[in-house]
């Protein structure tokens, strides 16, 4: 028994380490007055006074990260609703609906772009900008909240349902109030799972975007050419530390309301 | 008697200045900005919004700022990560609202075929017409009198190599032998992830021509480059920080990136190959339907004024096109290979054409290149 | 569309069904259509308008030709589906199943022990727990590949800690090998192993458990029989998140494997790119699609049909 949890820990720890070794790396690095940020040259805050004036990464930041958000809560959504079909309802075509929901993941990235590039142009009359890179991203994100709200919904206790609508509980409340809480690991799970997926897409993004729509992975993408890094880094530092430290400030909120409670 | 000698005084302290300013200066006076059009200059200003599309972090910066203060313009800038998706997208998109974009010459023979771009205004770009030196205009078949772009610099290829691992003395040293064959560093060698650049040079090491599309010749390449493959540690289009690192001892680059590889660490070395290779030139072009043309034709000529295209060169370390540039940039540049060409180097590179990129050429190469990377 | 006659009854208004009155009937098979529109009508709107139209158009490219500069010439032709024979892409194909297959086994190995630890040991951590498996990922992956890149070389930290120990003397070449590539690609699609694994673990009832306890069963058995096939569909989501990702990836082979080999993902991109062959990689994506749609749908048939209801 004993054996057994030190082992599952053991096996943890390496992944956790393995998931934050690169994250270490660049939050040291963006401190190292190295100006490709790979290797240690003694520390500086200059790559941070660096972010300051440097307009196109804040702009590209700042946009990435609105797209990111809506698409998040746009495909976590969709993906509730249609989970919820798909796990209740039973109609024809359901098997065809599962296997087209399929298909953006399936598609590799560039062909979904193209794809998608074609038919705004051509199809429709919406102009290439952000409208039509959120589109592509909740197009591909969809699928992502789809599948891991699946896999939360059969592992819950329907019976909580039927008991809420016999006590006289409409469909809509029951969701909120029942459906809901038990579904948010997964819901919370696929939220965190499409943000990045949509904060790091570089292929799609690329095609369907307008003028001056230039998101962050565009932007590194092409700073590739000079393989300079340390304004990223700072970037990646930033994010890493502001979650990091939000994290913290729920945990202790949350420790201060428990010793307040008792 | 007094007036005398304020004019003498005035005249000796002019002279003082005149000695004094430094022989940048001098040469510019002898290459002057030409006056921009009124009538281009009014509807730029009308347009008020530049669209440009190009590289990130490759210009320097200030070339945008300066041009926006100067003007009165706002730049919007996109950028893109290679020439082959930034074609595909414009194959895809035809009209998208671009003005000014910065494409490889190869890009420009592909957007010149879908027919995307527009023919330029001379008129409006009066710094282009006087700088341009001829013998790099015979070369660039693919656009007679540069009628549709304006190269801001030429480009060729060559590799760098660390001379605290390679040894320098070795005699292949400044042929693509030295790359290609067979060497004590492998695992240690990079070569650019460029189907045309890779297959092209291996072409001009064995004697051939760069857009040869005979079967035979091409497969002597493709056997070369299977061979050399073994020794390849990364097919690396952007590979200065592995060279910088010191992971890759010899990197098949873009002889201007060497410049600037020396700059970082004092032991690179640049080699422009001795048996000729690819020239390039990156124009500045105008596609169809842009929505500010006179702001292009604006920026364009600004890019080709004397002092921003010095300050261009020296911030990407390539070789200029512009005469003036070629006499202002200091002497430390003109002495790194590839940086000035003379004419009979010239004669040795050749510029790419449609054998390469057509038909059989085009369908070999994607061949041999897919065989490589299997 | 969907509801004909012969649609049955939604699941949940099964209680209700009560009363053989046509009408009653009528009225529920209204009910059950209007569900269907409201719940399932905004993703088929998405996936008409924005996937399968699109990708029609890279259905018709597939027999289209290619002109002298890539231009796509409106002339039909099965060529491009000709080419496909020529055993080069096969061999491209397996590679990367090879690759994606090994991704997925090493994701699973790590992730299940991990998410099933988070979800039984986490306690009031499992939040935070959870959160630091994602929030490394929050950081642009490319950055993070570039990271992995200087861990891995050879004057890299591994390198430089093995030196030092004096485990080795000369520098492993790590990177540029295929090893470095599957790290990369394990390193870049591991959280979308967990998080699903997680969320079917976290469901688990632990009376379940308990009872197999109760009954005698081993901890092995236990695993294998009660946890396995309850999460079973926890493992397939995961799989899909991460099997095929990582056979389109292109960064990692590109960045971590040094360009020398290509992944389907890549080969497609190189298509549509480089050689200027719009419909010839059109037909390849085909070709891929359908590969994987094949591939998916063994997956799950090999799972279960009753997993296979649980995964879609």
């Amino acid at each position: 028994m004993k054996l057994r949890i030190l082992f599952l820990r053991l096996i943890s720890l390496v992944t956790y380490i393995f998931l934050w070794a690169p994250v270490i790396v660049i939050i040291v690095f963006s401190f190292s007055a190295n100006k490709y940020g790979i290797k240690w040259d003694g520390f500086t805050w200059k790559w941070y006074a660096a972010l300051l004036e440097n307009d196109m990464v804040r702009e590209t930041c700042l946009r990435s990260l609105v797209i990111a958000l809506i698409t998040v809560v746009v495909s976590t959504f969709l993906g509730t609703i249609t989970a919820y079909g798909l796990y209740k309802l039973k109609f024809k075509g359901k098997q065809l609906l599962r296997t087209s929901i399929l298909l953006p993941i399936v598609m590799p990235e560039v062909v979904t772009g193209a794809a998608l590039l074609l038919f705004f142009i051509k199809l429709s009359p919406l102009q290439l900008g952000y409208t039509t890179i959120i589109i592509a991203h909740i197009v591909f994100s969809t699928p992502l909240a789809v599948f891991v709200i699946l896999g939360r919904m059969q592992r819950i206790d329907w019976s909580w349902e039927e008991a809420s609508m016999d006590l006289g509980a409409t469909r809509l409340s029951t969701f909120r109030r029942v459906i809901g809480p038990l579904l948010m690991p997964g819901i919370a799970g696929a939220a965190a799972l499409i943000f990045p997926w949509s904060f790091d897409d570089f292929v799609i993004t690329y095609f369907v975007s307008g003028i001056g729509n230039t998101t962050l992975p565009i932007y590194v993408f092409s700073q590739l050419r000079h393989g300079s890094t340390p304004v990223i880094n700072v970037i990646g530092t930033l994010f890493t530390v502001i979650t990091l430290i939000g994290l913290l400030a729920t945990k202790m909120a949350e420790k201060r309301s428990r010793t307040a409670r008792l | 008697m007094k007036r005398r000698w304020i004019i003498t005084t005035l005249f000796l302290f002019l002279g003082y200045m005149i000695l004094n300013l430094t022989s940048v200066t001098a040469i510019a006076a002898e290459f002057p900005d030409y006056p921009v059009p009124e009538e281009c200059l009014q509807q730029a200003q009308k347009e008020g919004k530049l669209h440009i599309y190009d590289w990130a972090d490759w210009w320097p910066e200030e070339i945008y700022a300066n041009f926006e203060k100067k003007f009165g313009i706002t730049i919007v800038r996109d950028n893109f990560a290679s020439d082959d998706e930034y074609v595909a997208k414009f194959k895809l998109n035809p009209n998208a609202p671009y003005d000014v974009t910065l494409p490889s010459a190869r890009g420009m023979i592909q957007l010149k075929a879908l027919g995307v771009l527009s023919k330029l205004n001379k008129a409006w770009i009066p710094n282009a017409v006087q700088y341009l030196p001829e013998e790099n205009q015979k070369l660039i078949w693919f656009d007679p009198h540069n009628a549709y772009g304006i190269p801001t610099d030429s480009f060729f290829y060559g590799y760098a190599y660390n001379v605290k691992y390679v040894d320098s003395t070795d005699p292949r040293i400044g042929s693509w032998g030295f790359l290609y064959e067979e060497n004590p560093y492998a695992g240690r060698i990079t070569m650019l992830d460029e189907m045309f650049v890779v297959v092209g040079n291996a072409l001009k090491y064995l004697g051939y021509s760069y857009n040869s599309d005979n079967e035979k010749e091409l497969m002597e390449v493709r056997d070369l480059l299977m061979k050399q493959k073994s020794r390849v540690m990364a097919y690396d289009s952007w590979p200065k920080r592995l060279v910088l690192e010191q992971e890759a001892w010899l990197s098949n680059c873009w002889v201007g990136d060497s410049y600037f590889y020396h700059q970082e660490l004092d032991s690179i070395r640049g080699c422009l190959p001795k048996e000729g290779t690819e020239f390039g030139v990156d124009p500045l072009v105008i596609p169809k339907g842009a929505p500010h043309p006179a702001a292009a034709h604006l920026f364009i000529n600004y890019v080709m004024s004397p002092e921003v295209n010095t300050q261009l060169i020296l911030g990407i370390g390539y070789t200029p096109n512009h005469k003036a540039t070629r006499e202002m940039v200091p002497q430390s540049f003109k002495d790194w290979p590839g940086t000035i060409i003379d004419e009979a180097y010239l004669q040795k590179c050749e510029v790419i054409n449609e054998k390469a990129l057509t038909g059989r050429g085009l369908e070999m190469r994607s061949k041999i290149w897919e065989e490589l990377k299997r | 569309m969907a509801t004909t006659a012969e649609s049955r009854l939604a699941e949940s208004s099964r209680v209700q069904t009560a009363s053989p009155e046509t009408s009653g009937e009528r009225e529920m098979k209204r009910r059950h259509r209007f569900q269907v529109a409201t719940y399932l009508g905004p993703i088929m709107f998405v996936q008409v308008l924005f996937v399968l139209a699109p990708l029609s158009f890279i259905l018709m490219f597939s027999v289209l030709k290619t002109g002298p500069y890539g231009n796509i010439v409106f002339e039909l032709t099965l060529e491009n589906y000709r080419n496909l024979l020529d055993t080069g892409y096969a061999t491209v194909f397996f590679k990367s199943i090879y690759y994606a297959l090994q991704t997925n086994f090493v994701c699973i190995l790590l992730s299940y022990p991990l998410a099933y630890y988070i979800a039984r040991y986490g306690g009031r951590w499992k939040a935070s727990l959870l959160l630091l498996i994602v929030i490394p990922s929050w950081t642009a992956y490319i950055i993070r590949l570039y990271a992995l890149k200087t861990i891995l070389g050879s004057n890299g930290l591994i390198n430089n800690f093995l030196i030092d120990l004096g485990v080795i003397q000369l520098p492993i070449q790590f990177l540029y090998t295929s090893y470095a590539v599957s790290a990369g690609l394990v390193y870049t699609w591991l959280p979308f192993m967990v998080l699903p694994l997680y969320a079917a673990l976290e469901g688990l009832d632990s009376s379940l458990w308990e009872a197999a306890k109760d009954l005698g069963a081993t901890p092995v058995r236990r695993f294998f029989r009660v946890t396995l096939p309850l999460t079973r569909g926890g493992l397939l989501a995961g799989t899909l998140l991460v099997f095929i990702p990582s056979l389109g990836d292109w960064l990692v082979p590109h960045l971590l494997g040094g360009s020398k080999f290509m992944m389907a993902g890549t080969l497609v991109a190189h298509k549509f790119t480089a050689a200027g062959d719009i419909p010839g990689g059109s037909c390849l994506a085909a070709a891929l699609a359908f590969v994987l749609l094949l591939l998916i749908y063994f997956v799950i048939r090999f799972g279960g049909r009753e997993s296979l209801e649980q995964a879609l």
